[in-house]
């Protein structure tokens, strides 16, 4: 299981480099063999970098899930899987902004080859031209390497972004809290038809969420080596580096995770730690920058602020709608969590301690970012909760799942209830 | 004990819900593309091939294919598209596959390169048309 999971985070490591590269090397005119080059380079690379094996494998001493559980397990997977398939075939070319920006950016980028910088044409406004660039490059830089375009390459890049999340969060679970609750946080992933359907629908939420929780995950690999293994920096930096190449919402995650660090875990994060993140974050953030400057249309949710921001701040029926939203685009993954955390203290009788501050922290500054951007909107708030809200909810959904499986340490032993906190 | 009892039957219940409702959407979802399919008639590449003779030796074909609930979008597009390229043709039919004719002479890249990020078969009959004109 851990090896899976080391080349998970290597080959999306490797799936961040390349766009980076490829979006520089296109930038400064290199021509096409120079970028396969490029690619087979930073492969080494990323493989050298993960040489001393990150995710490490998991003490197993203790109790297996019941039958029932195993079986409910397995049902859940069966139909995630059948409907991940449905979907995927139904709609190849992905789901609402796959098609609109993520799969159009990269067909553009293909076809218009060292013309690449029309991708970025101002007729193409309506398309957010702004997002970043991880998956588009990707899917084109795939396309020329195969010699032909296929739909076939977005959809495998998005079944490995989905699948690898799922993995992830059940190895992460389990080393922190054990098979049963590694087996129930998985079901409340991929029982979710949300999770399955932004998947399959080539969004890139996923792969955000992804680099997400990469991003805490190694953290606690971190906490688990007794703060040893320094080249888990280097990736931290990477991984972060990655989450803010992939949609705008990583650059707040970014953002995020700095403060929360800053305020949980200062005594372990020295300067040094942060020089560290920061050397392999920082080509990330200069393409990023270069990129936002080369182009000329703003972000709409930018160049729409002015007066009326104070207004639309000002406007306490906003707040109520917004709190409201959240609450009912949250609802199944709200009950999925409660669920989980019932029967981890009724009937599994485990020990509950507190949320990690730091993991808690983390997940309040990013959705209260969202709450700020619903607030200062200059789109018609209805419109952009009703299409924007489920999916950035998502993003941070499998970090939530993380941060309650955490509550039940594997080390603690089963106890009567204590405390709840439901 | 029975607070257990009525956890445990709820945790499977809601459990099996979301788990039913994927089969639901699973069902369902092949149901109305599998009706979709059958209920349209995609365009042939013999009708295409006379629909090319009725056009100018320049004008290249191009042909777009989607499915299912990507209509909406397609229609977004086909309004984008036709908006910043006034003098292109599109048709499409109930099935979403499109077929996209211009003059070679009177579009630049940057409409070049618009109308391929749209498309997905292009090349096959972009050929097609070629050969037709070279016959």
């Amino acid at each position: 299981m851990y090896r899976v999971v080391n080349g998970i985070m290597i080959i999306a490591l490797w799936l961040g480099i390349r766009s980076l590269s490829h979006f520089f090397l296109l930038y400064i005119g290199m021509p096409i063999l120079s970028i396969i080059t490029f690619d087979i380079i930073t492969l080494i690379f990323i493989i050298a970098i993960s040489h001393c094996a990150i995710f490490i494998p998991s003490p197993s001493n203790d109790a297996k899930p019941t039958r029932n559980l195993q079986y409910l397990m397995f049902m859940t997977i069966l139909s995630a899987s059948v409907l991940f398939i449905i979907l995927t075939i139904i709609n190849p070319y992905g789901l609402g902004d796959a098609v609109a920006i993520w799969n159009l950016r990269a067909r553009y980028l293909y076809y218009a080859g060292l013309d690449w910088d029309i991708t970025f044409s101002p007729i193409l406004e309506f398309s957010h031209l702004d997002y970043p660039l991880l998956i588009p490059l990707n899917v084109a830089r795939s396309w020329e390497v195969l010699g032909q375009y296929t739909p076939i390459t977005p959809a495998i890049i998005a079944t490995f972004y989905t699948v690898g999340t799922a993995t992830l969060l059940f190895y992460i679970t389990q080393k922190l809290s054990g098979r049963t609750i590694a087996f129930l946080s998985l079901i409340a992933l991929l029982a979710l038809p949300n999770y399955i359907r932004w998947g399959a629908g080539q969004m890139a939420d996923i792969p955000l969420a992804f680099y997400i929780l990469l991003s805490v995950s190694l953290v606690i690999m971190w906490d688990d080596t007794k703060y040893e293994n320094t080249t888990i920096f280097y990736l931290l930096g990477l991984t972060l580096g990655c989450a803010s190449w992939v949609k705008n919402e990583g650059l707040l995650f970014v953002l995020a995770f700095c403060i929360a660090s800053l305020l949980f875990l200062k005594s372990q994060l020295t300067s040094k730690r942060w020089l560290q993140i920061a050397i392999t974050f920082m080509p990330f953030l200069i393409v990023n920058i270069i990129f936002k400057s080369s182009i000329h249309i703003p972000n709409d949710l930018v160049s729409g602020q002015g007066l009326e921001t104070l207004n639309r701040i000002a406007d306490l029926s906003r707040y109520t709608t917004i709190v409201t939203a959240y609450f009912m685009k949250g609802l199944p993954n709200i009950i999925l969590l409660l669920l989980i955390i019932m029967y981890a203290i009724k009937i599994l009788k485990l020990k509950i301690i507190k949320p990690s501050p730091f993991l808690t922290m983390l997940i309040i500054l990013v959705l209260s970012g969202y709450f700020a951007v619903f607030v200062t909107t200059p789109n018609p708030l209805d419109w952009h909760l009703e299409t924007a809200l489920e999916r950035l909810l998502m993003q941070v959904y499998p970090l939530v799942i993380l941060m309650i499986a955490s509550m039940f340490p594997v080390s603690l032993p089963k106890a009567d209830i204590t405390e709840s906190i439901i | 004990m029975n607070i257990q009892r009525l956890i445990s039957f709820l945790f499977y219940a809601i459990i099996g819900v979301f788990i039913l409702s994927q089969f639901v959407l699973i069902t369902g979802l092949t149901r109305a593309f599998l009706i979709h399919r059958e209920s349209n008639t995609p365009f042939v590449l013999s009708d295409l091939r006379e629909e090319v003779s009725n056009y100018p030796s320049s004008t290249v074909f191009g042909f777009m294919t989607s499915v299912d609930d990507a209509v909406e979008a397609n229609n977004y597009y086909r309004s984008a598209i036709n908006s910043v390229i006034p003098h292109l043709i599109i048709e499409s039919n109930d099935c979403c596959q499109w077929v996209i004719a211009y003059n070679l002479d009177a579009i630049d890249i940057e409409d070049y390169a618009l109308v391929q990020s749209f498309e997905h078969d292009f090349f096959i009959l972009e050929n097609l048309a070629y050969a037709e004109r070279e016959q």
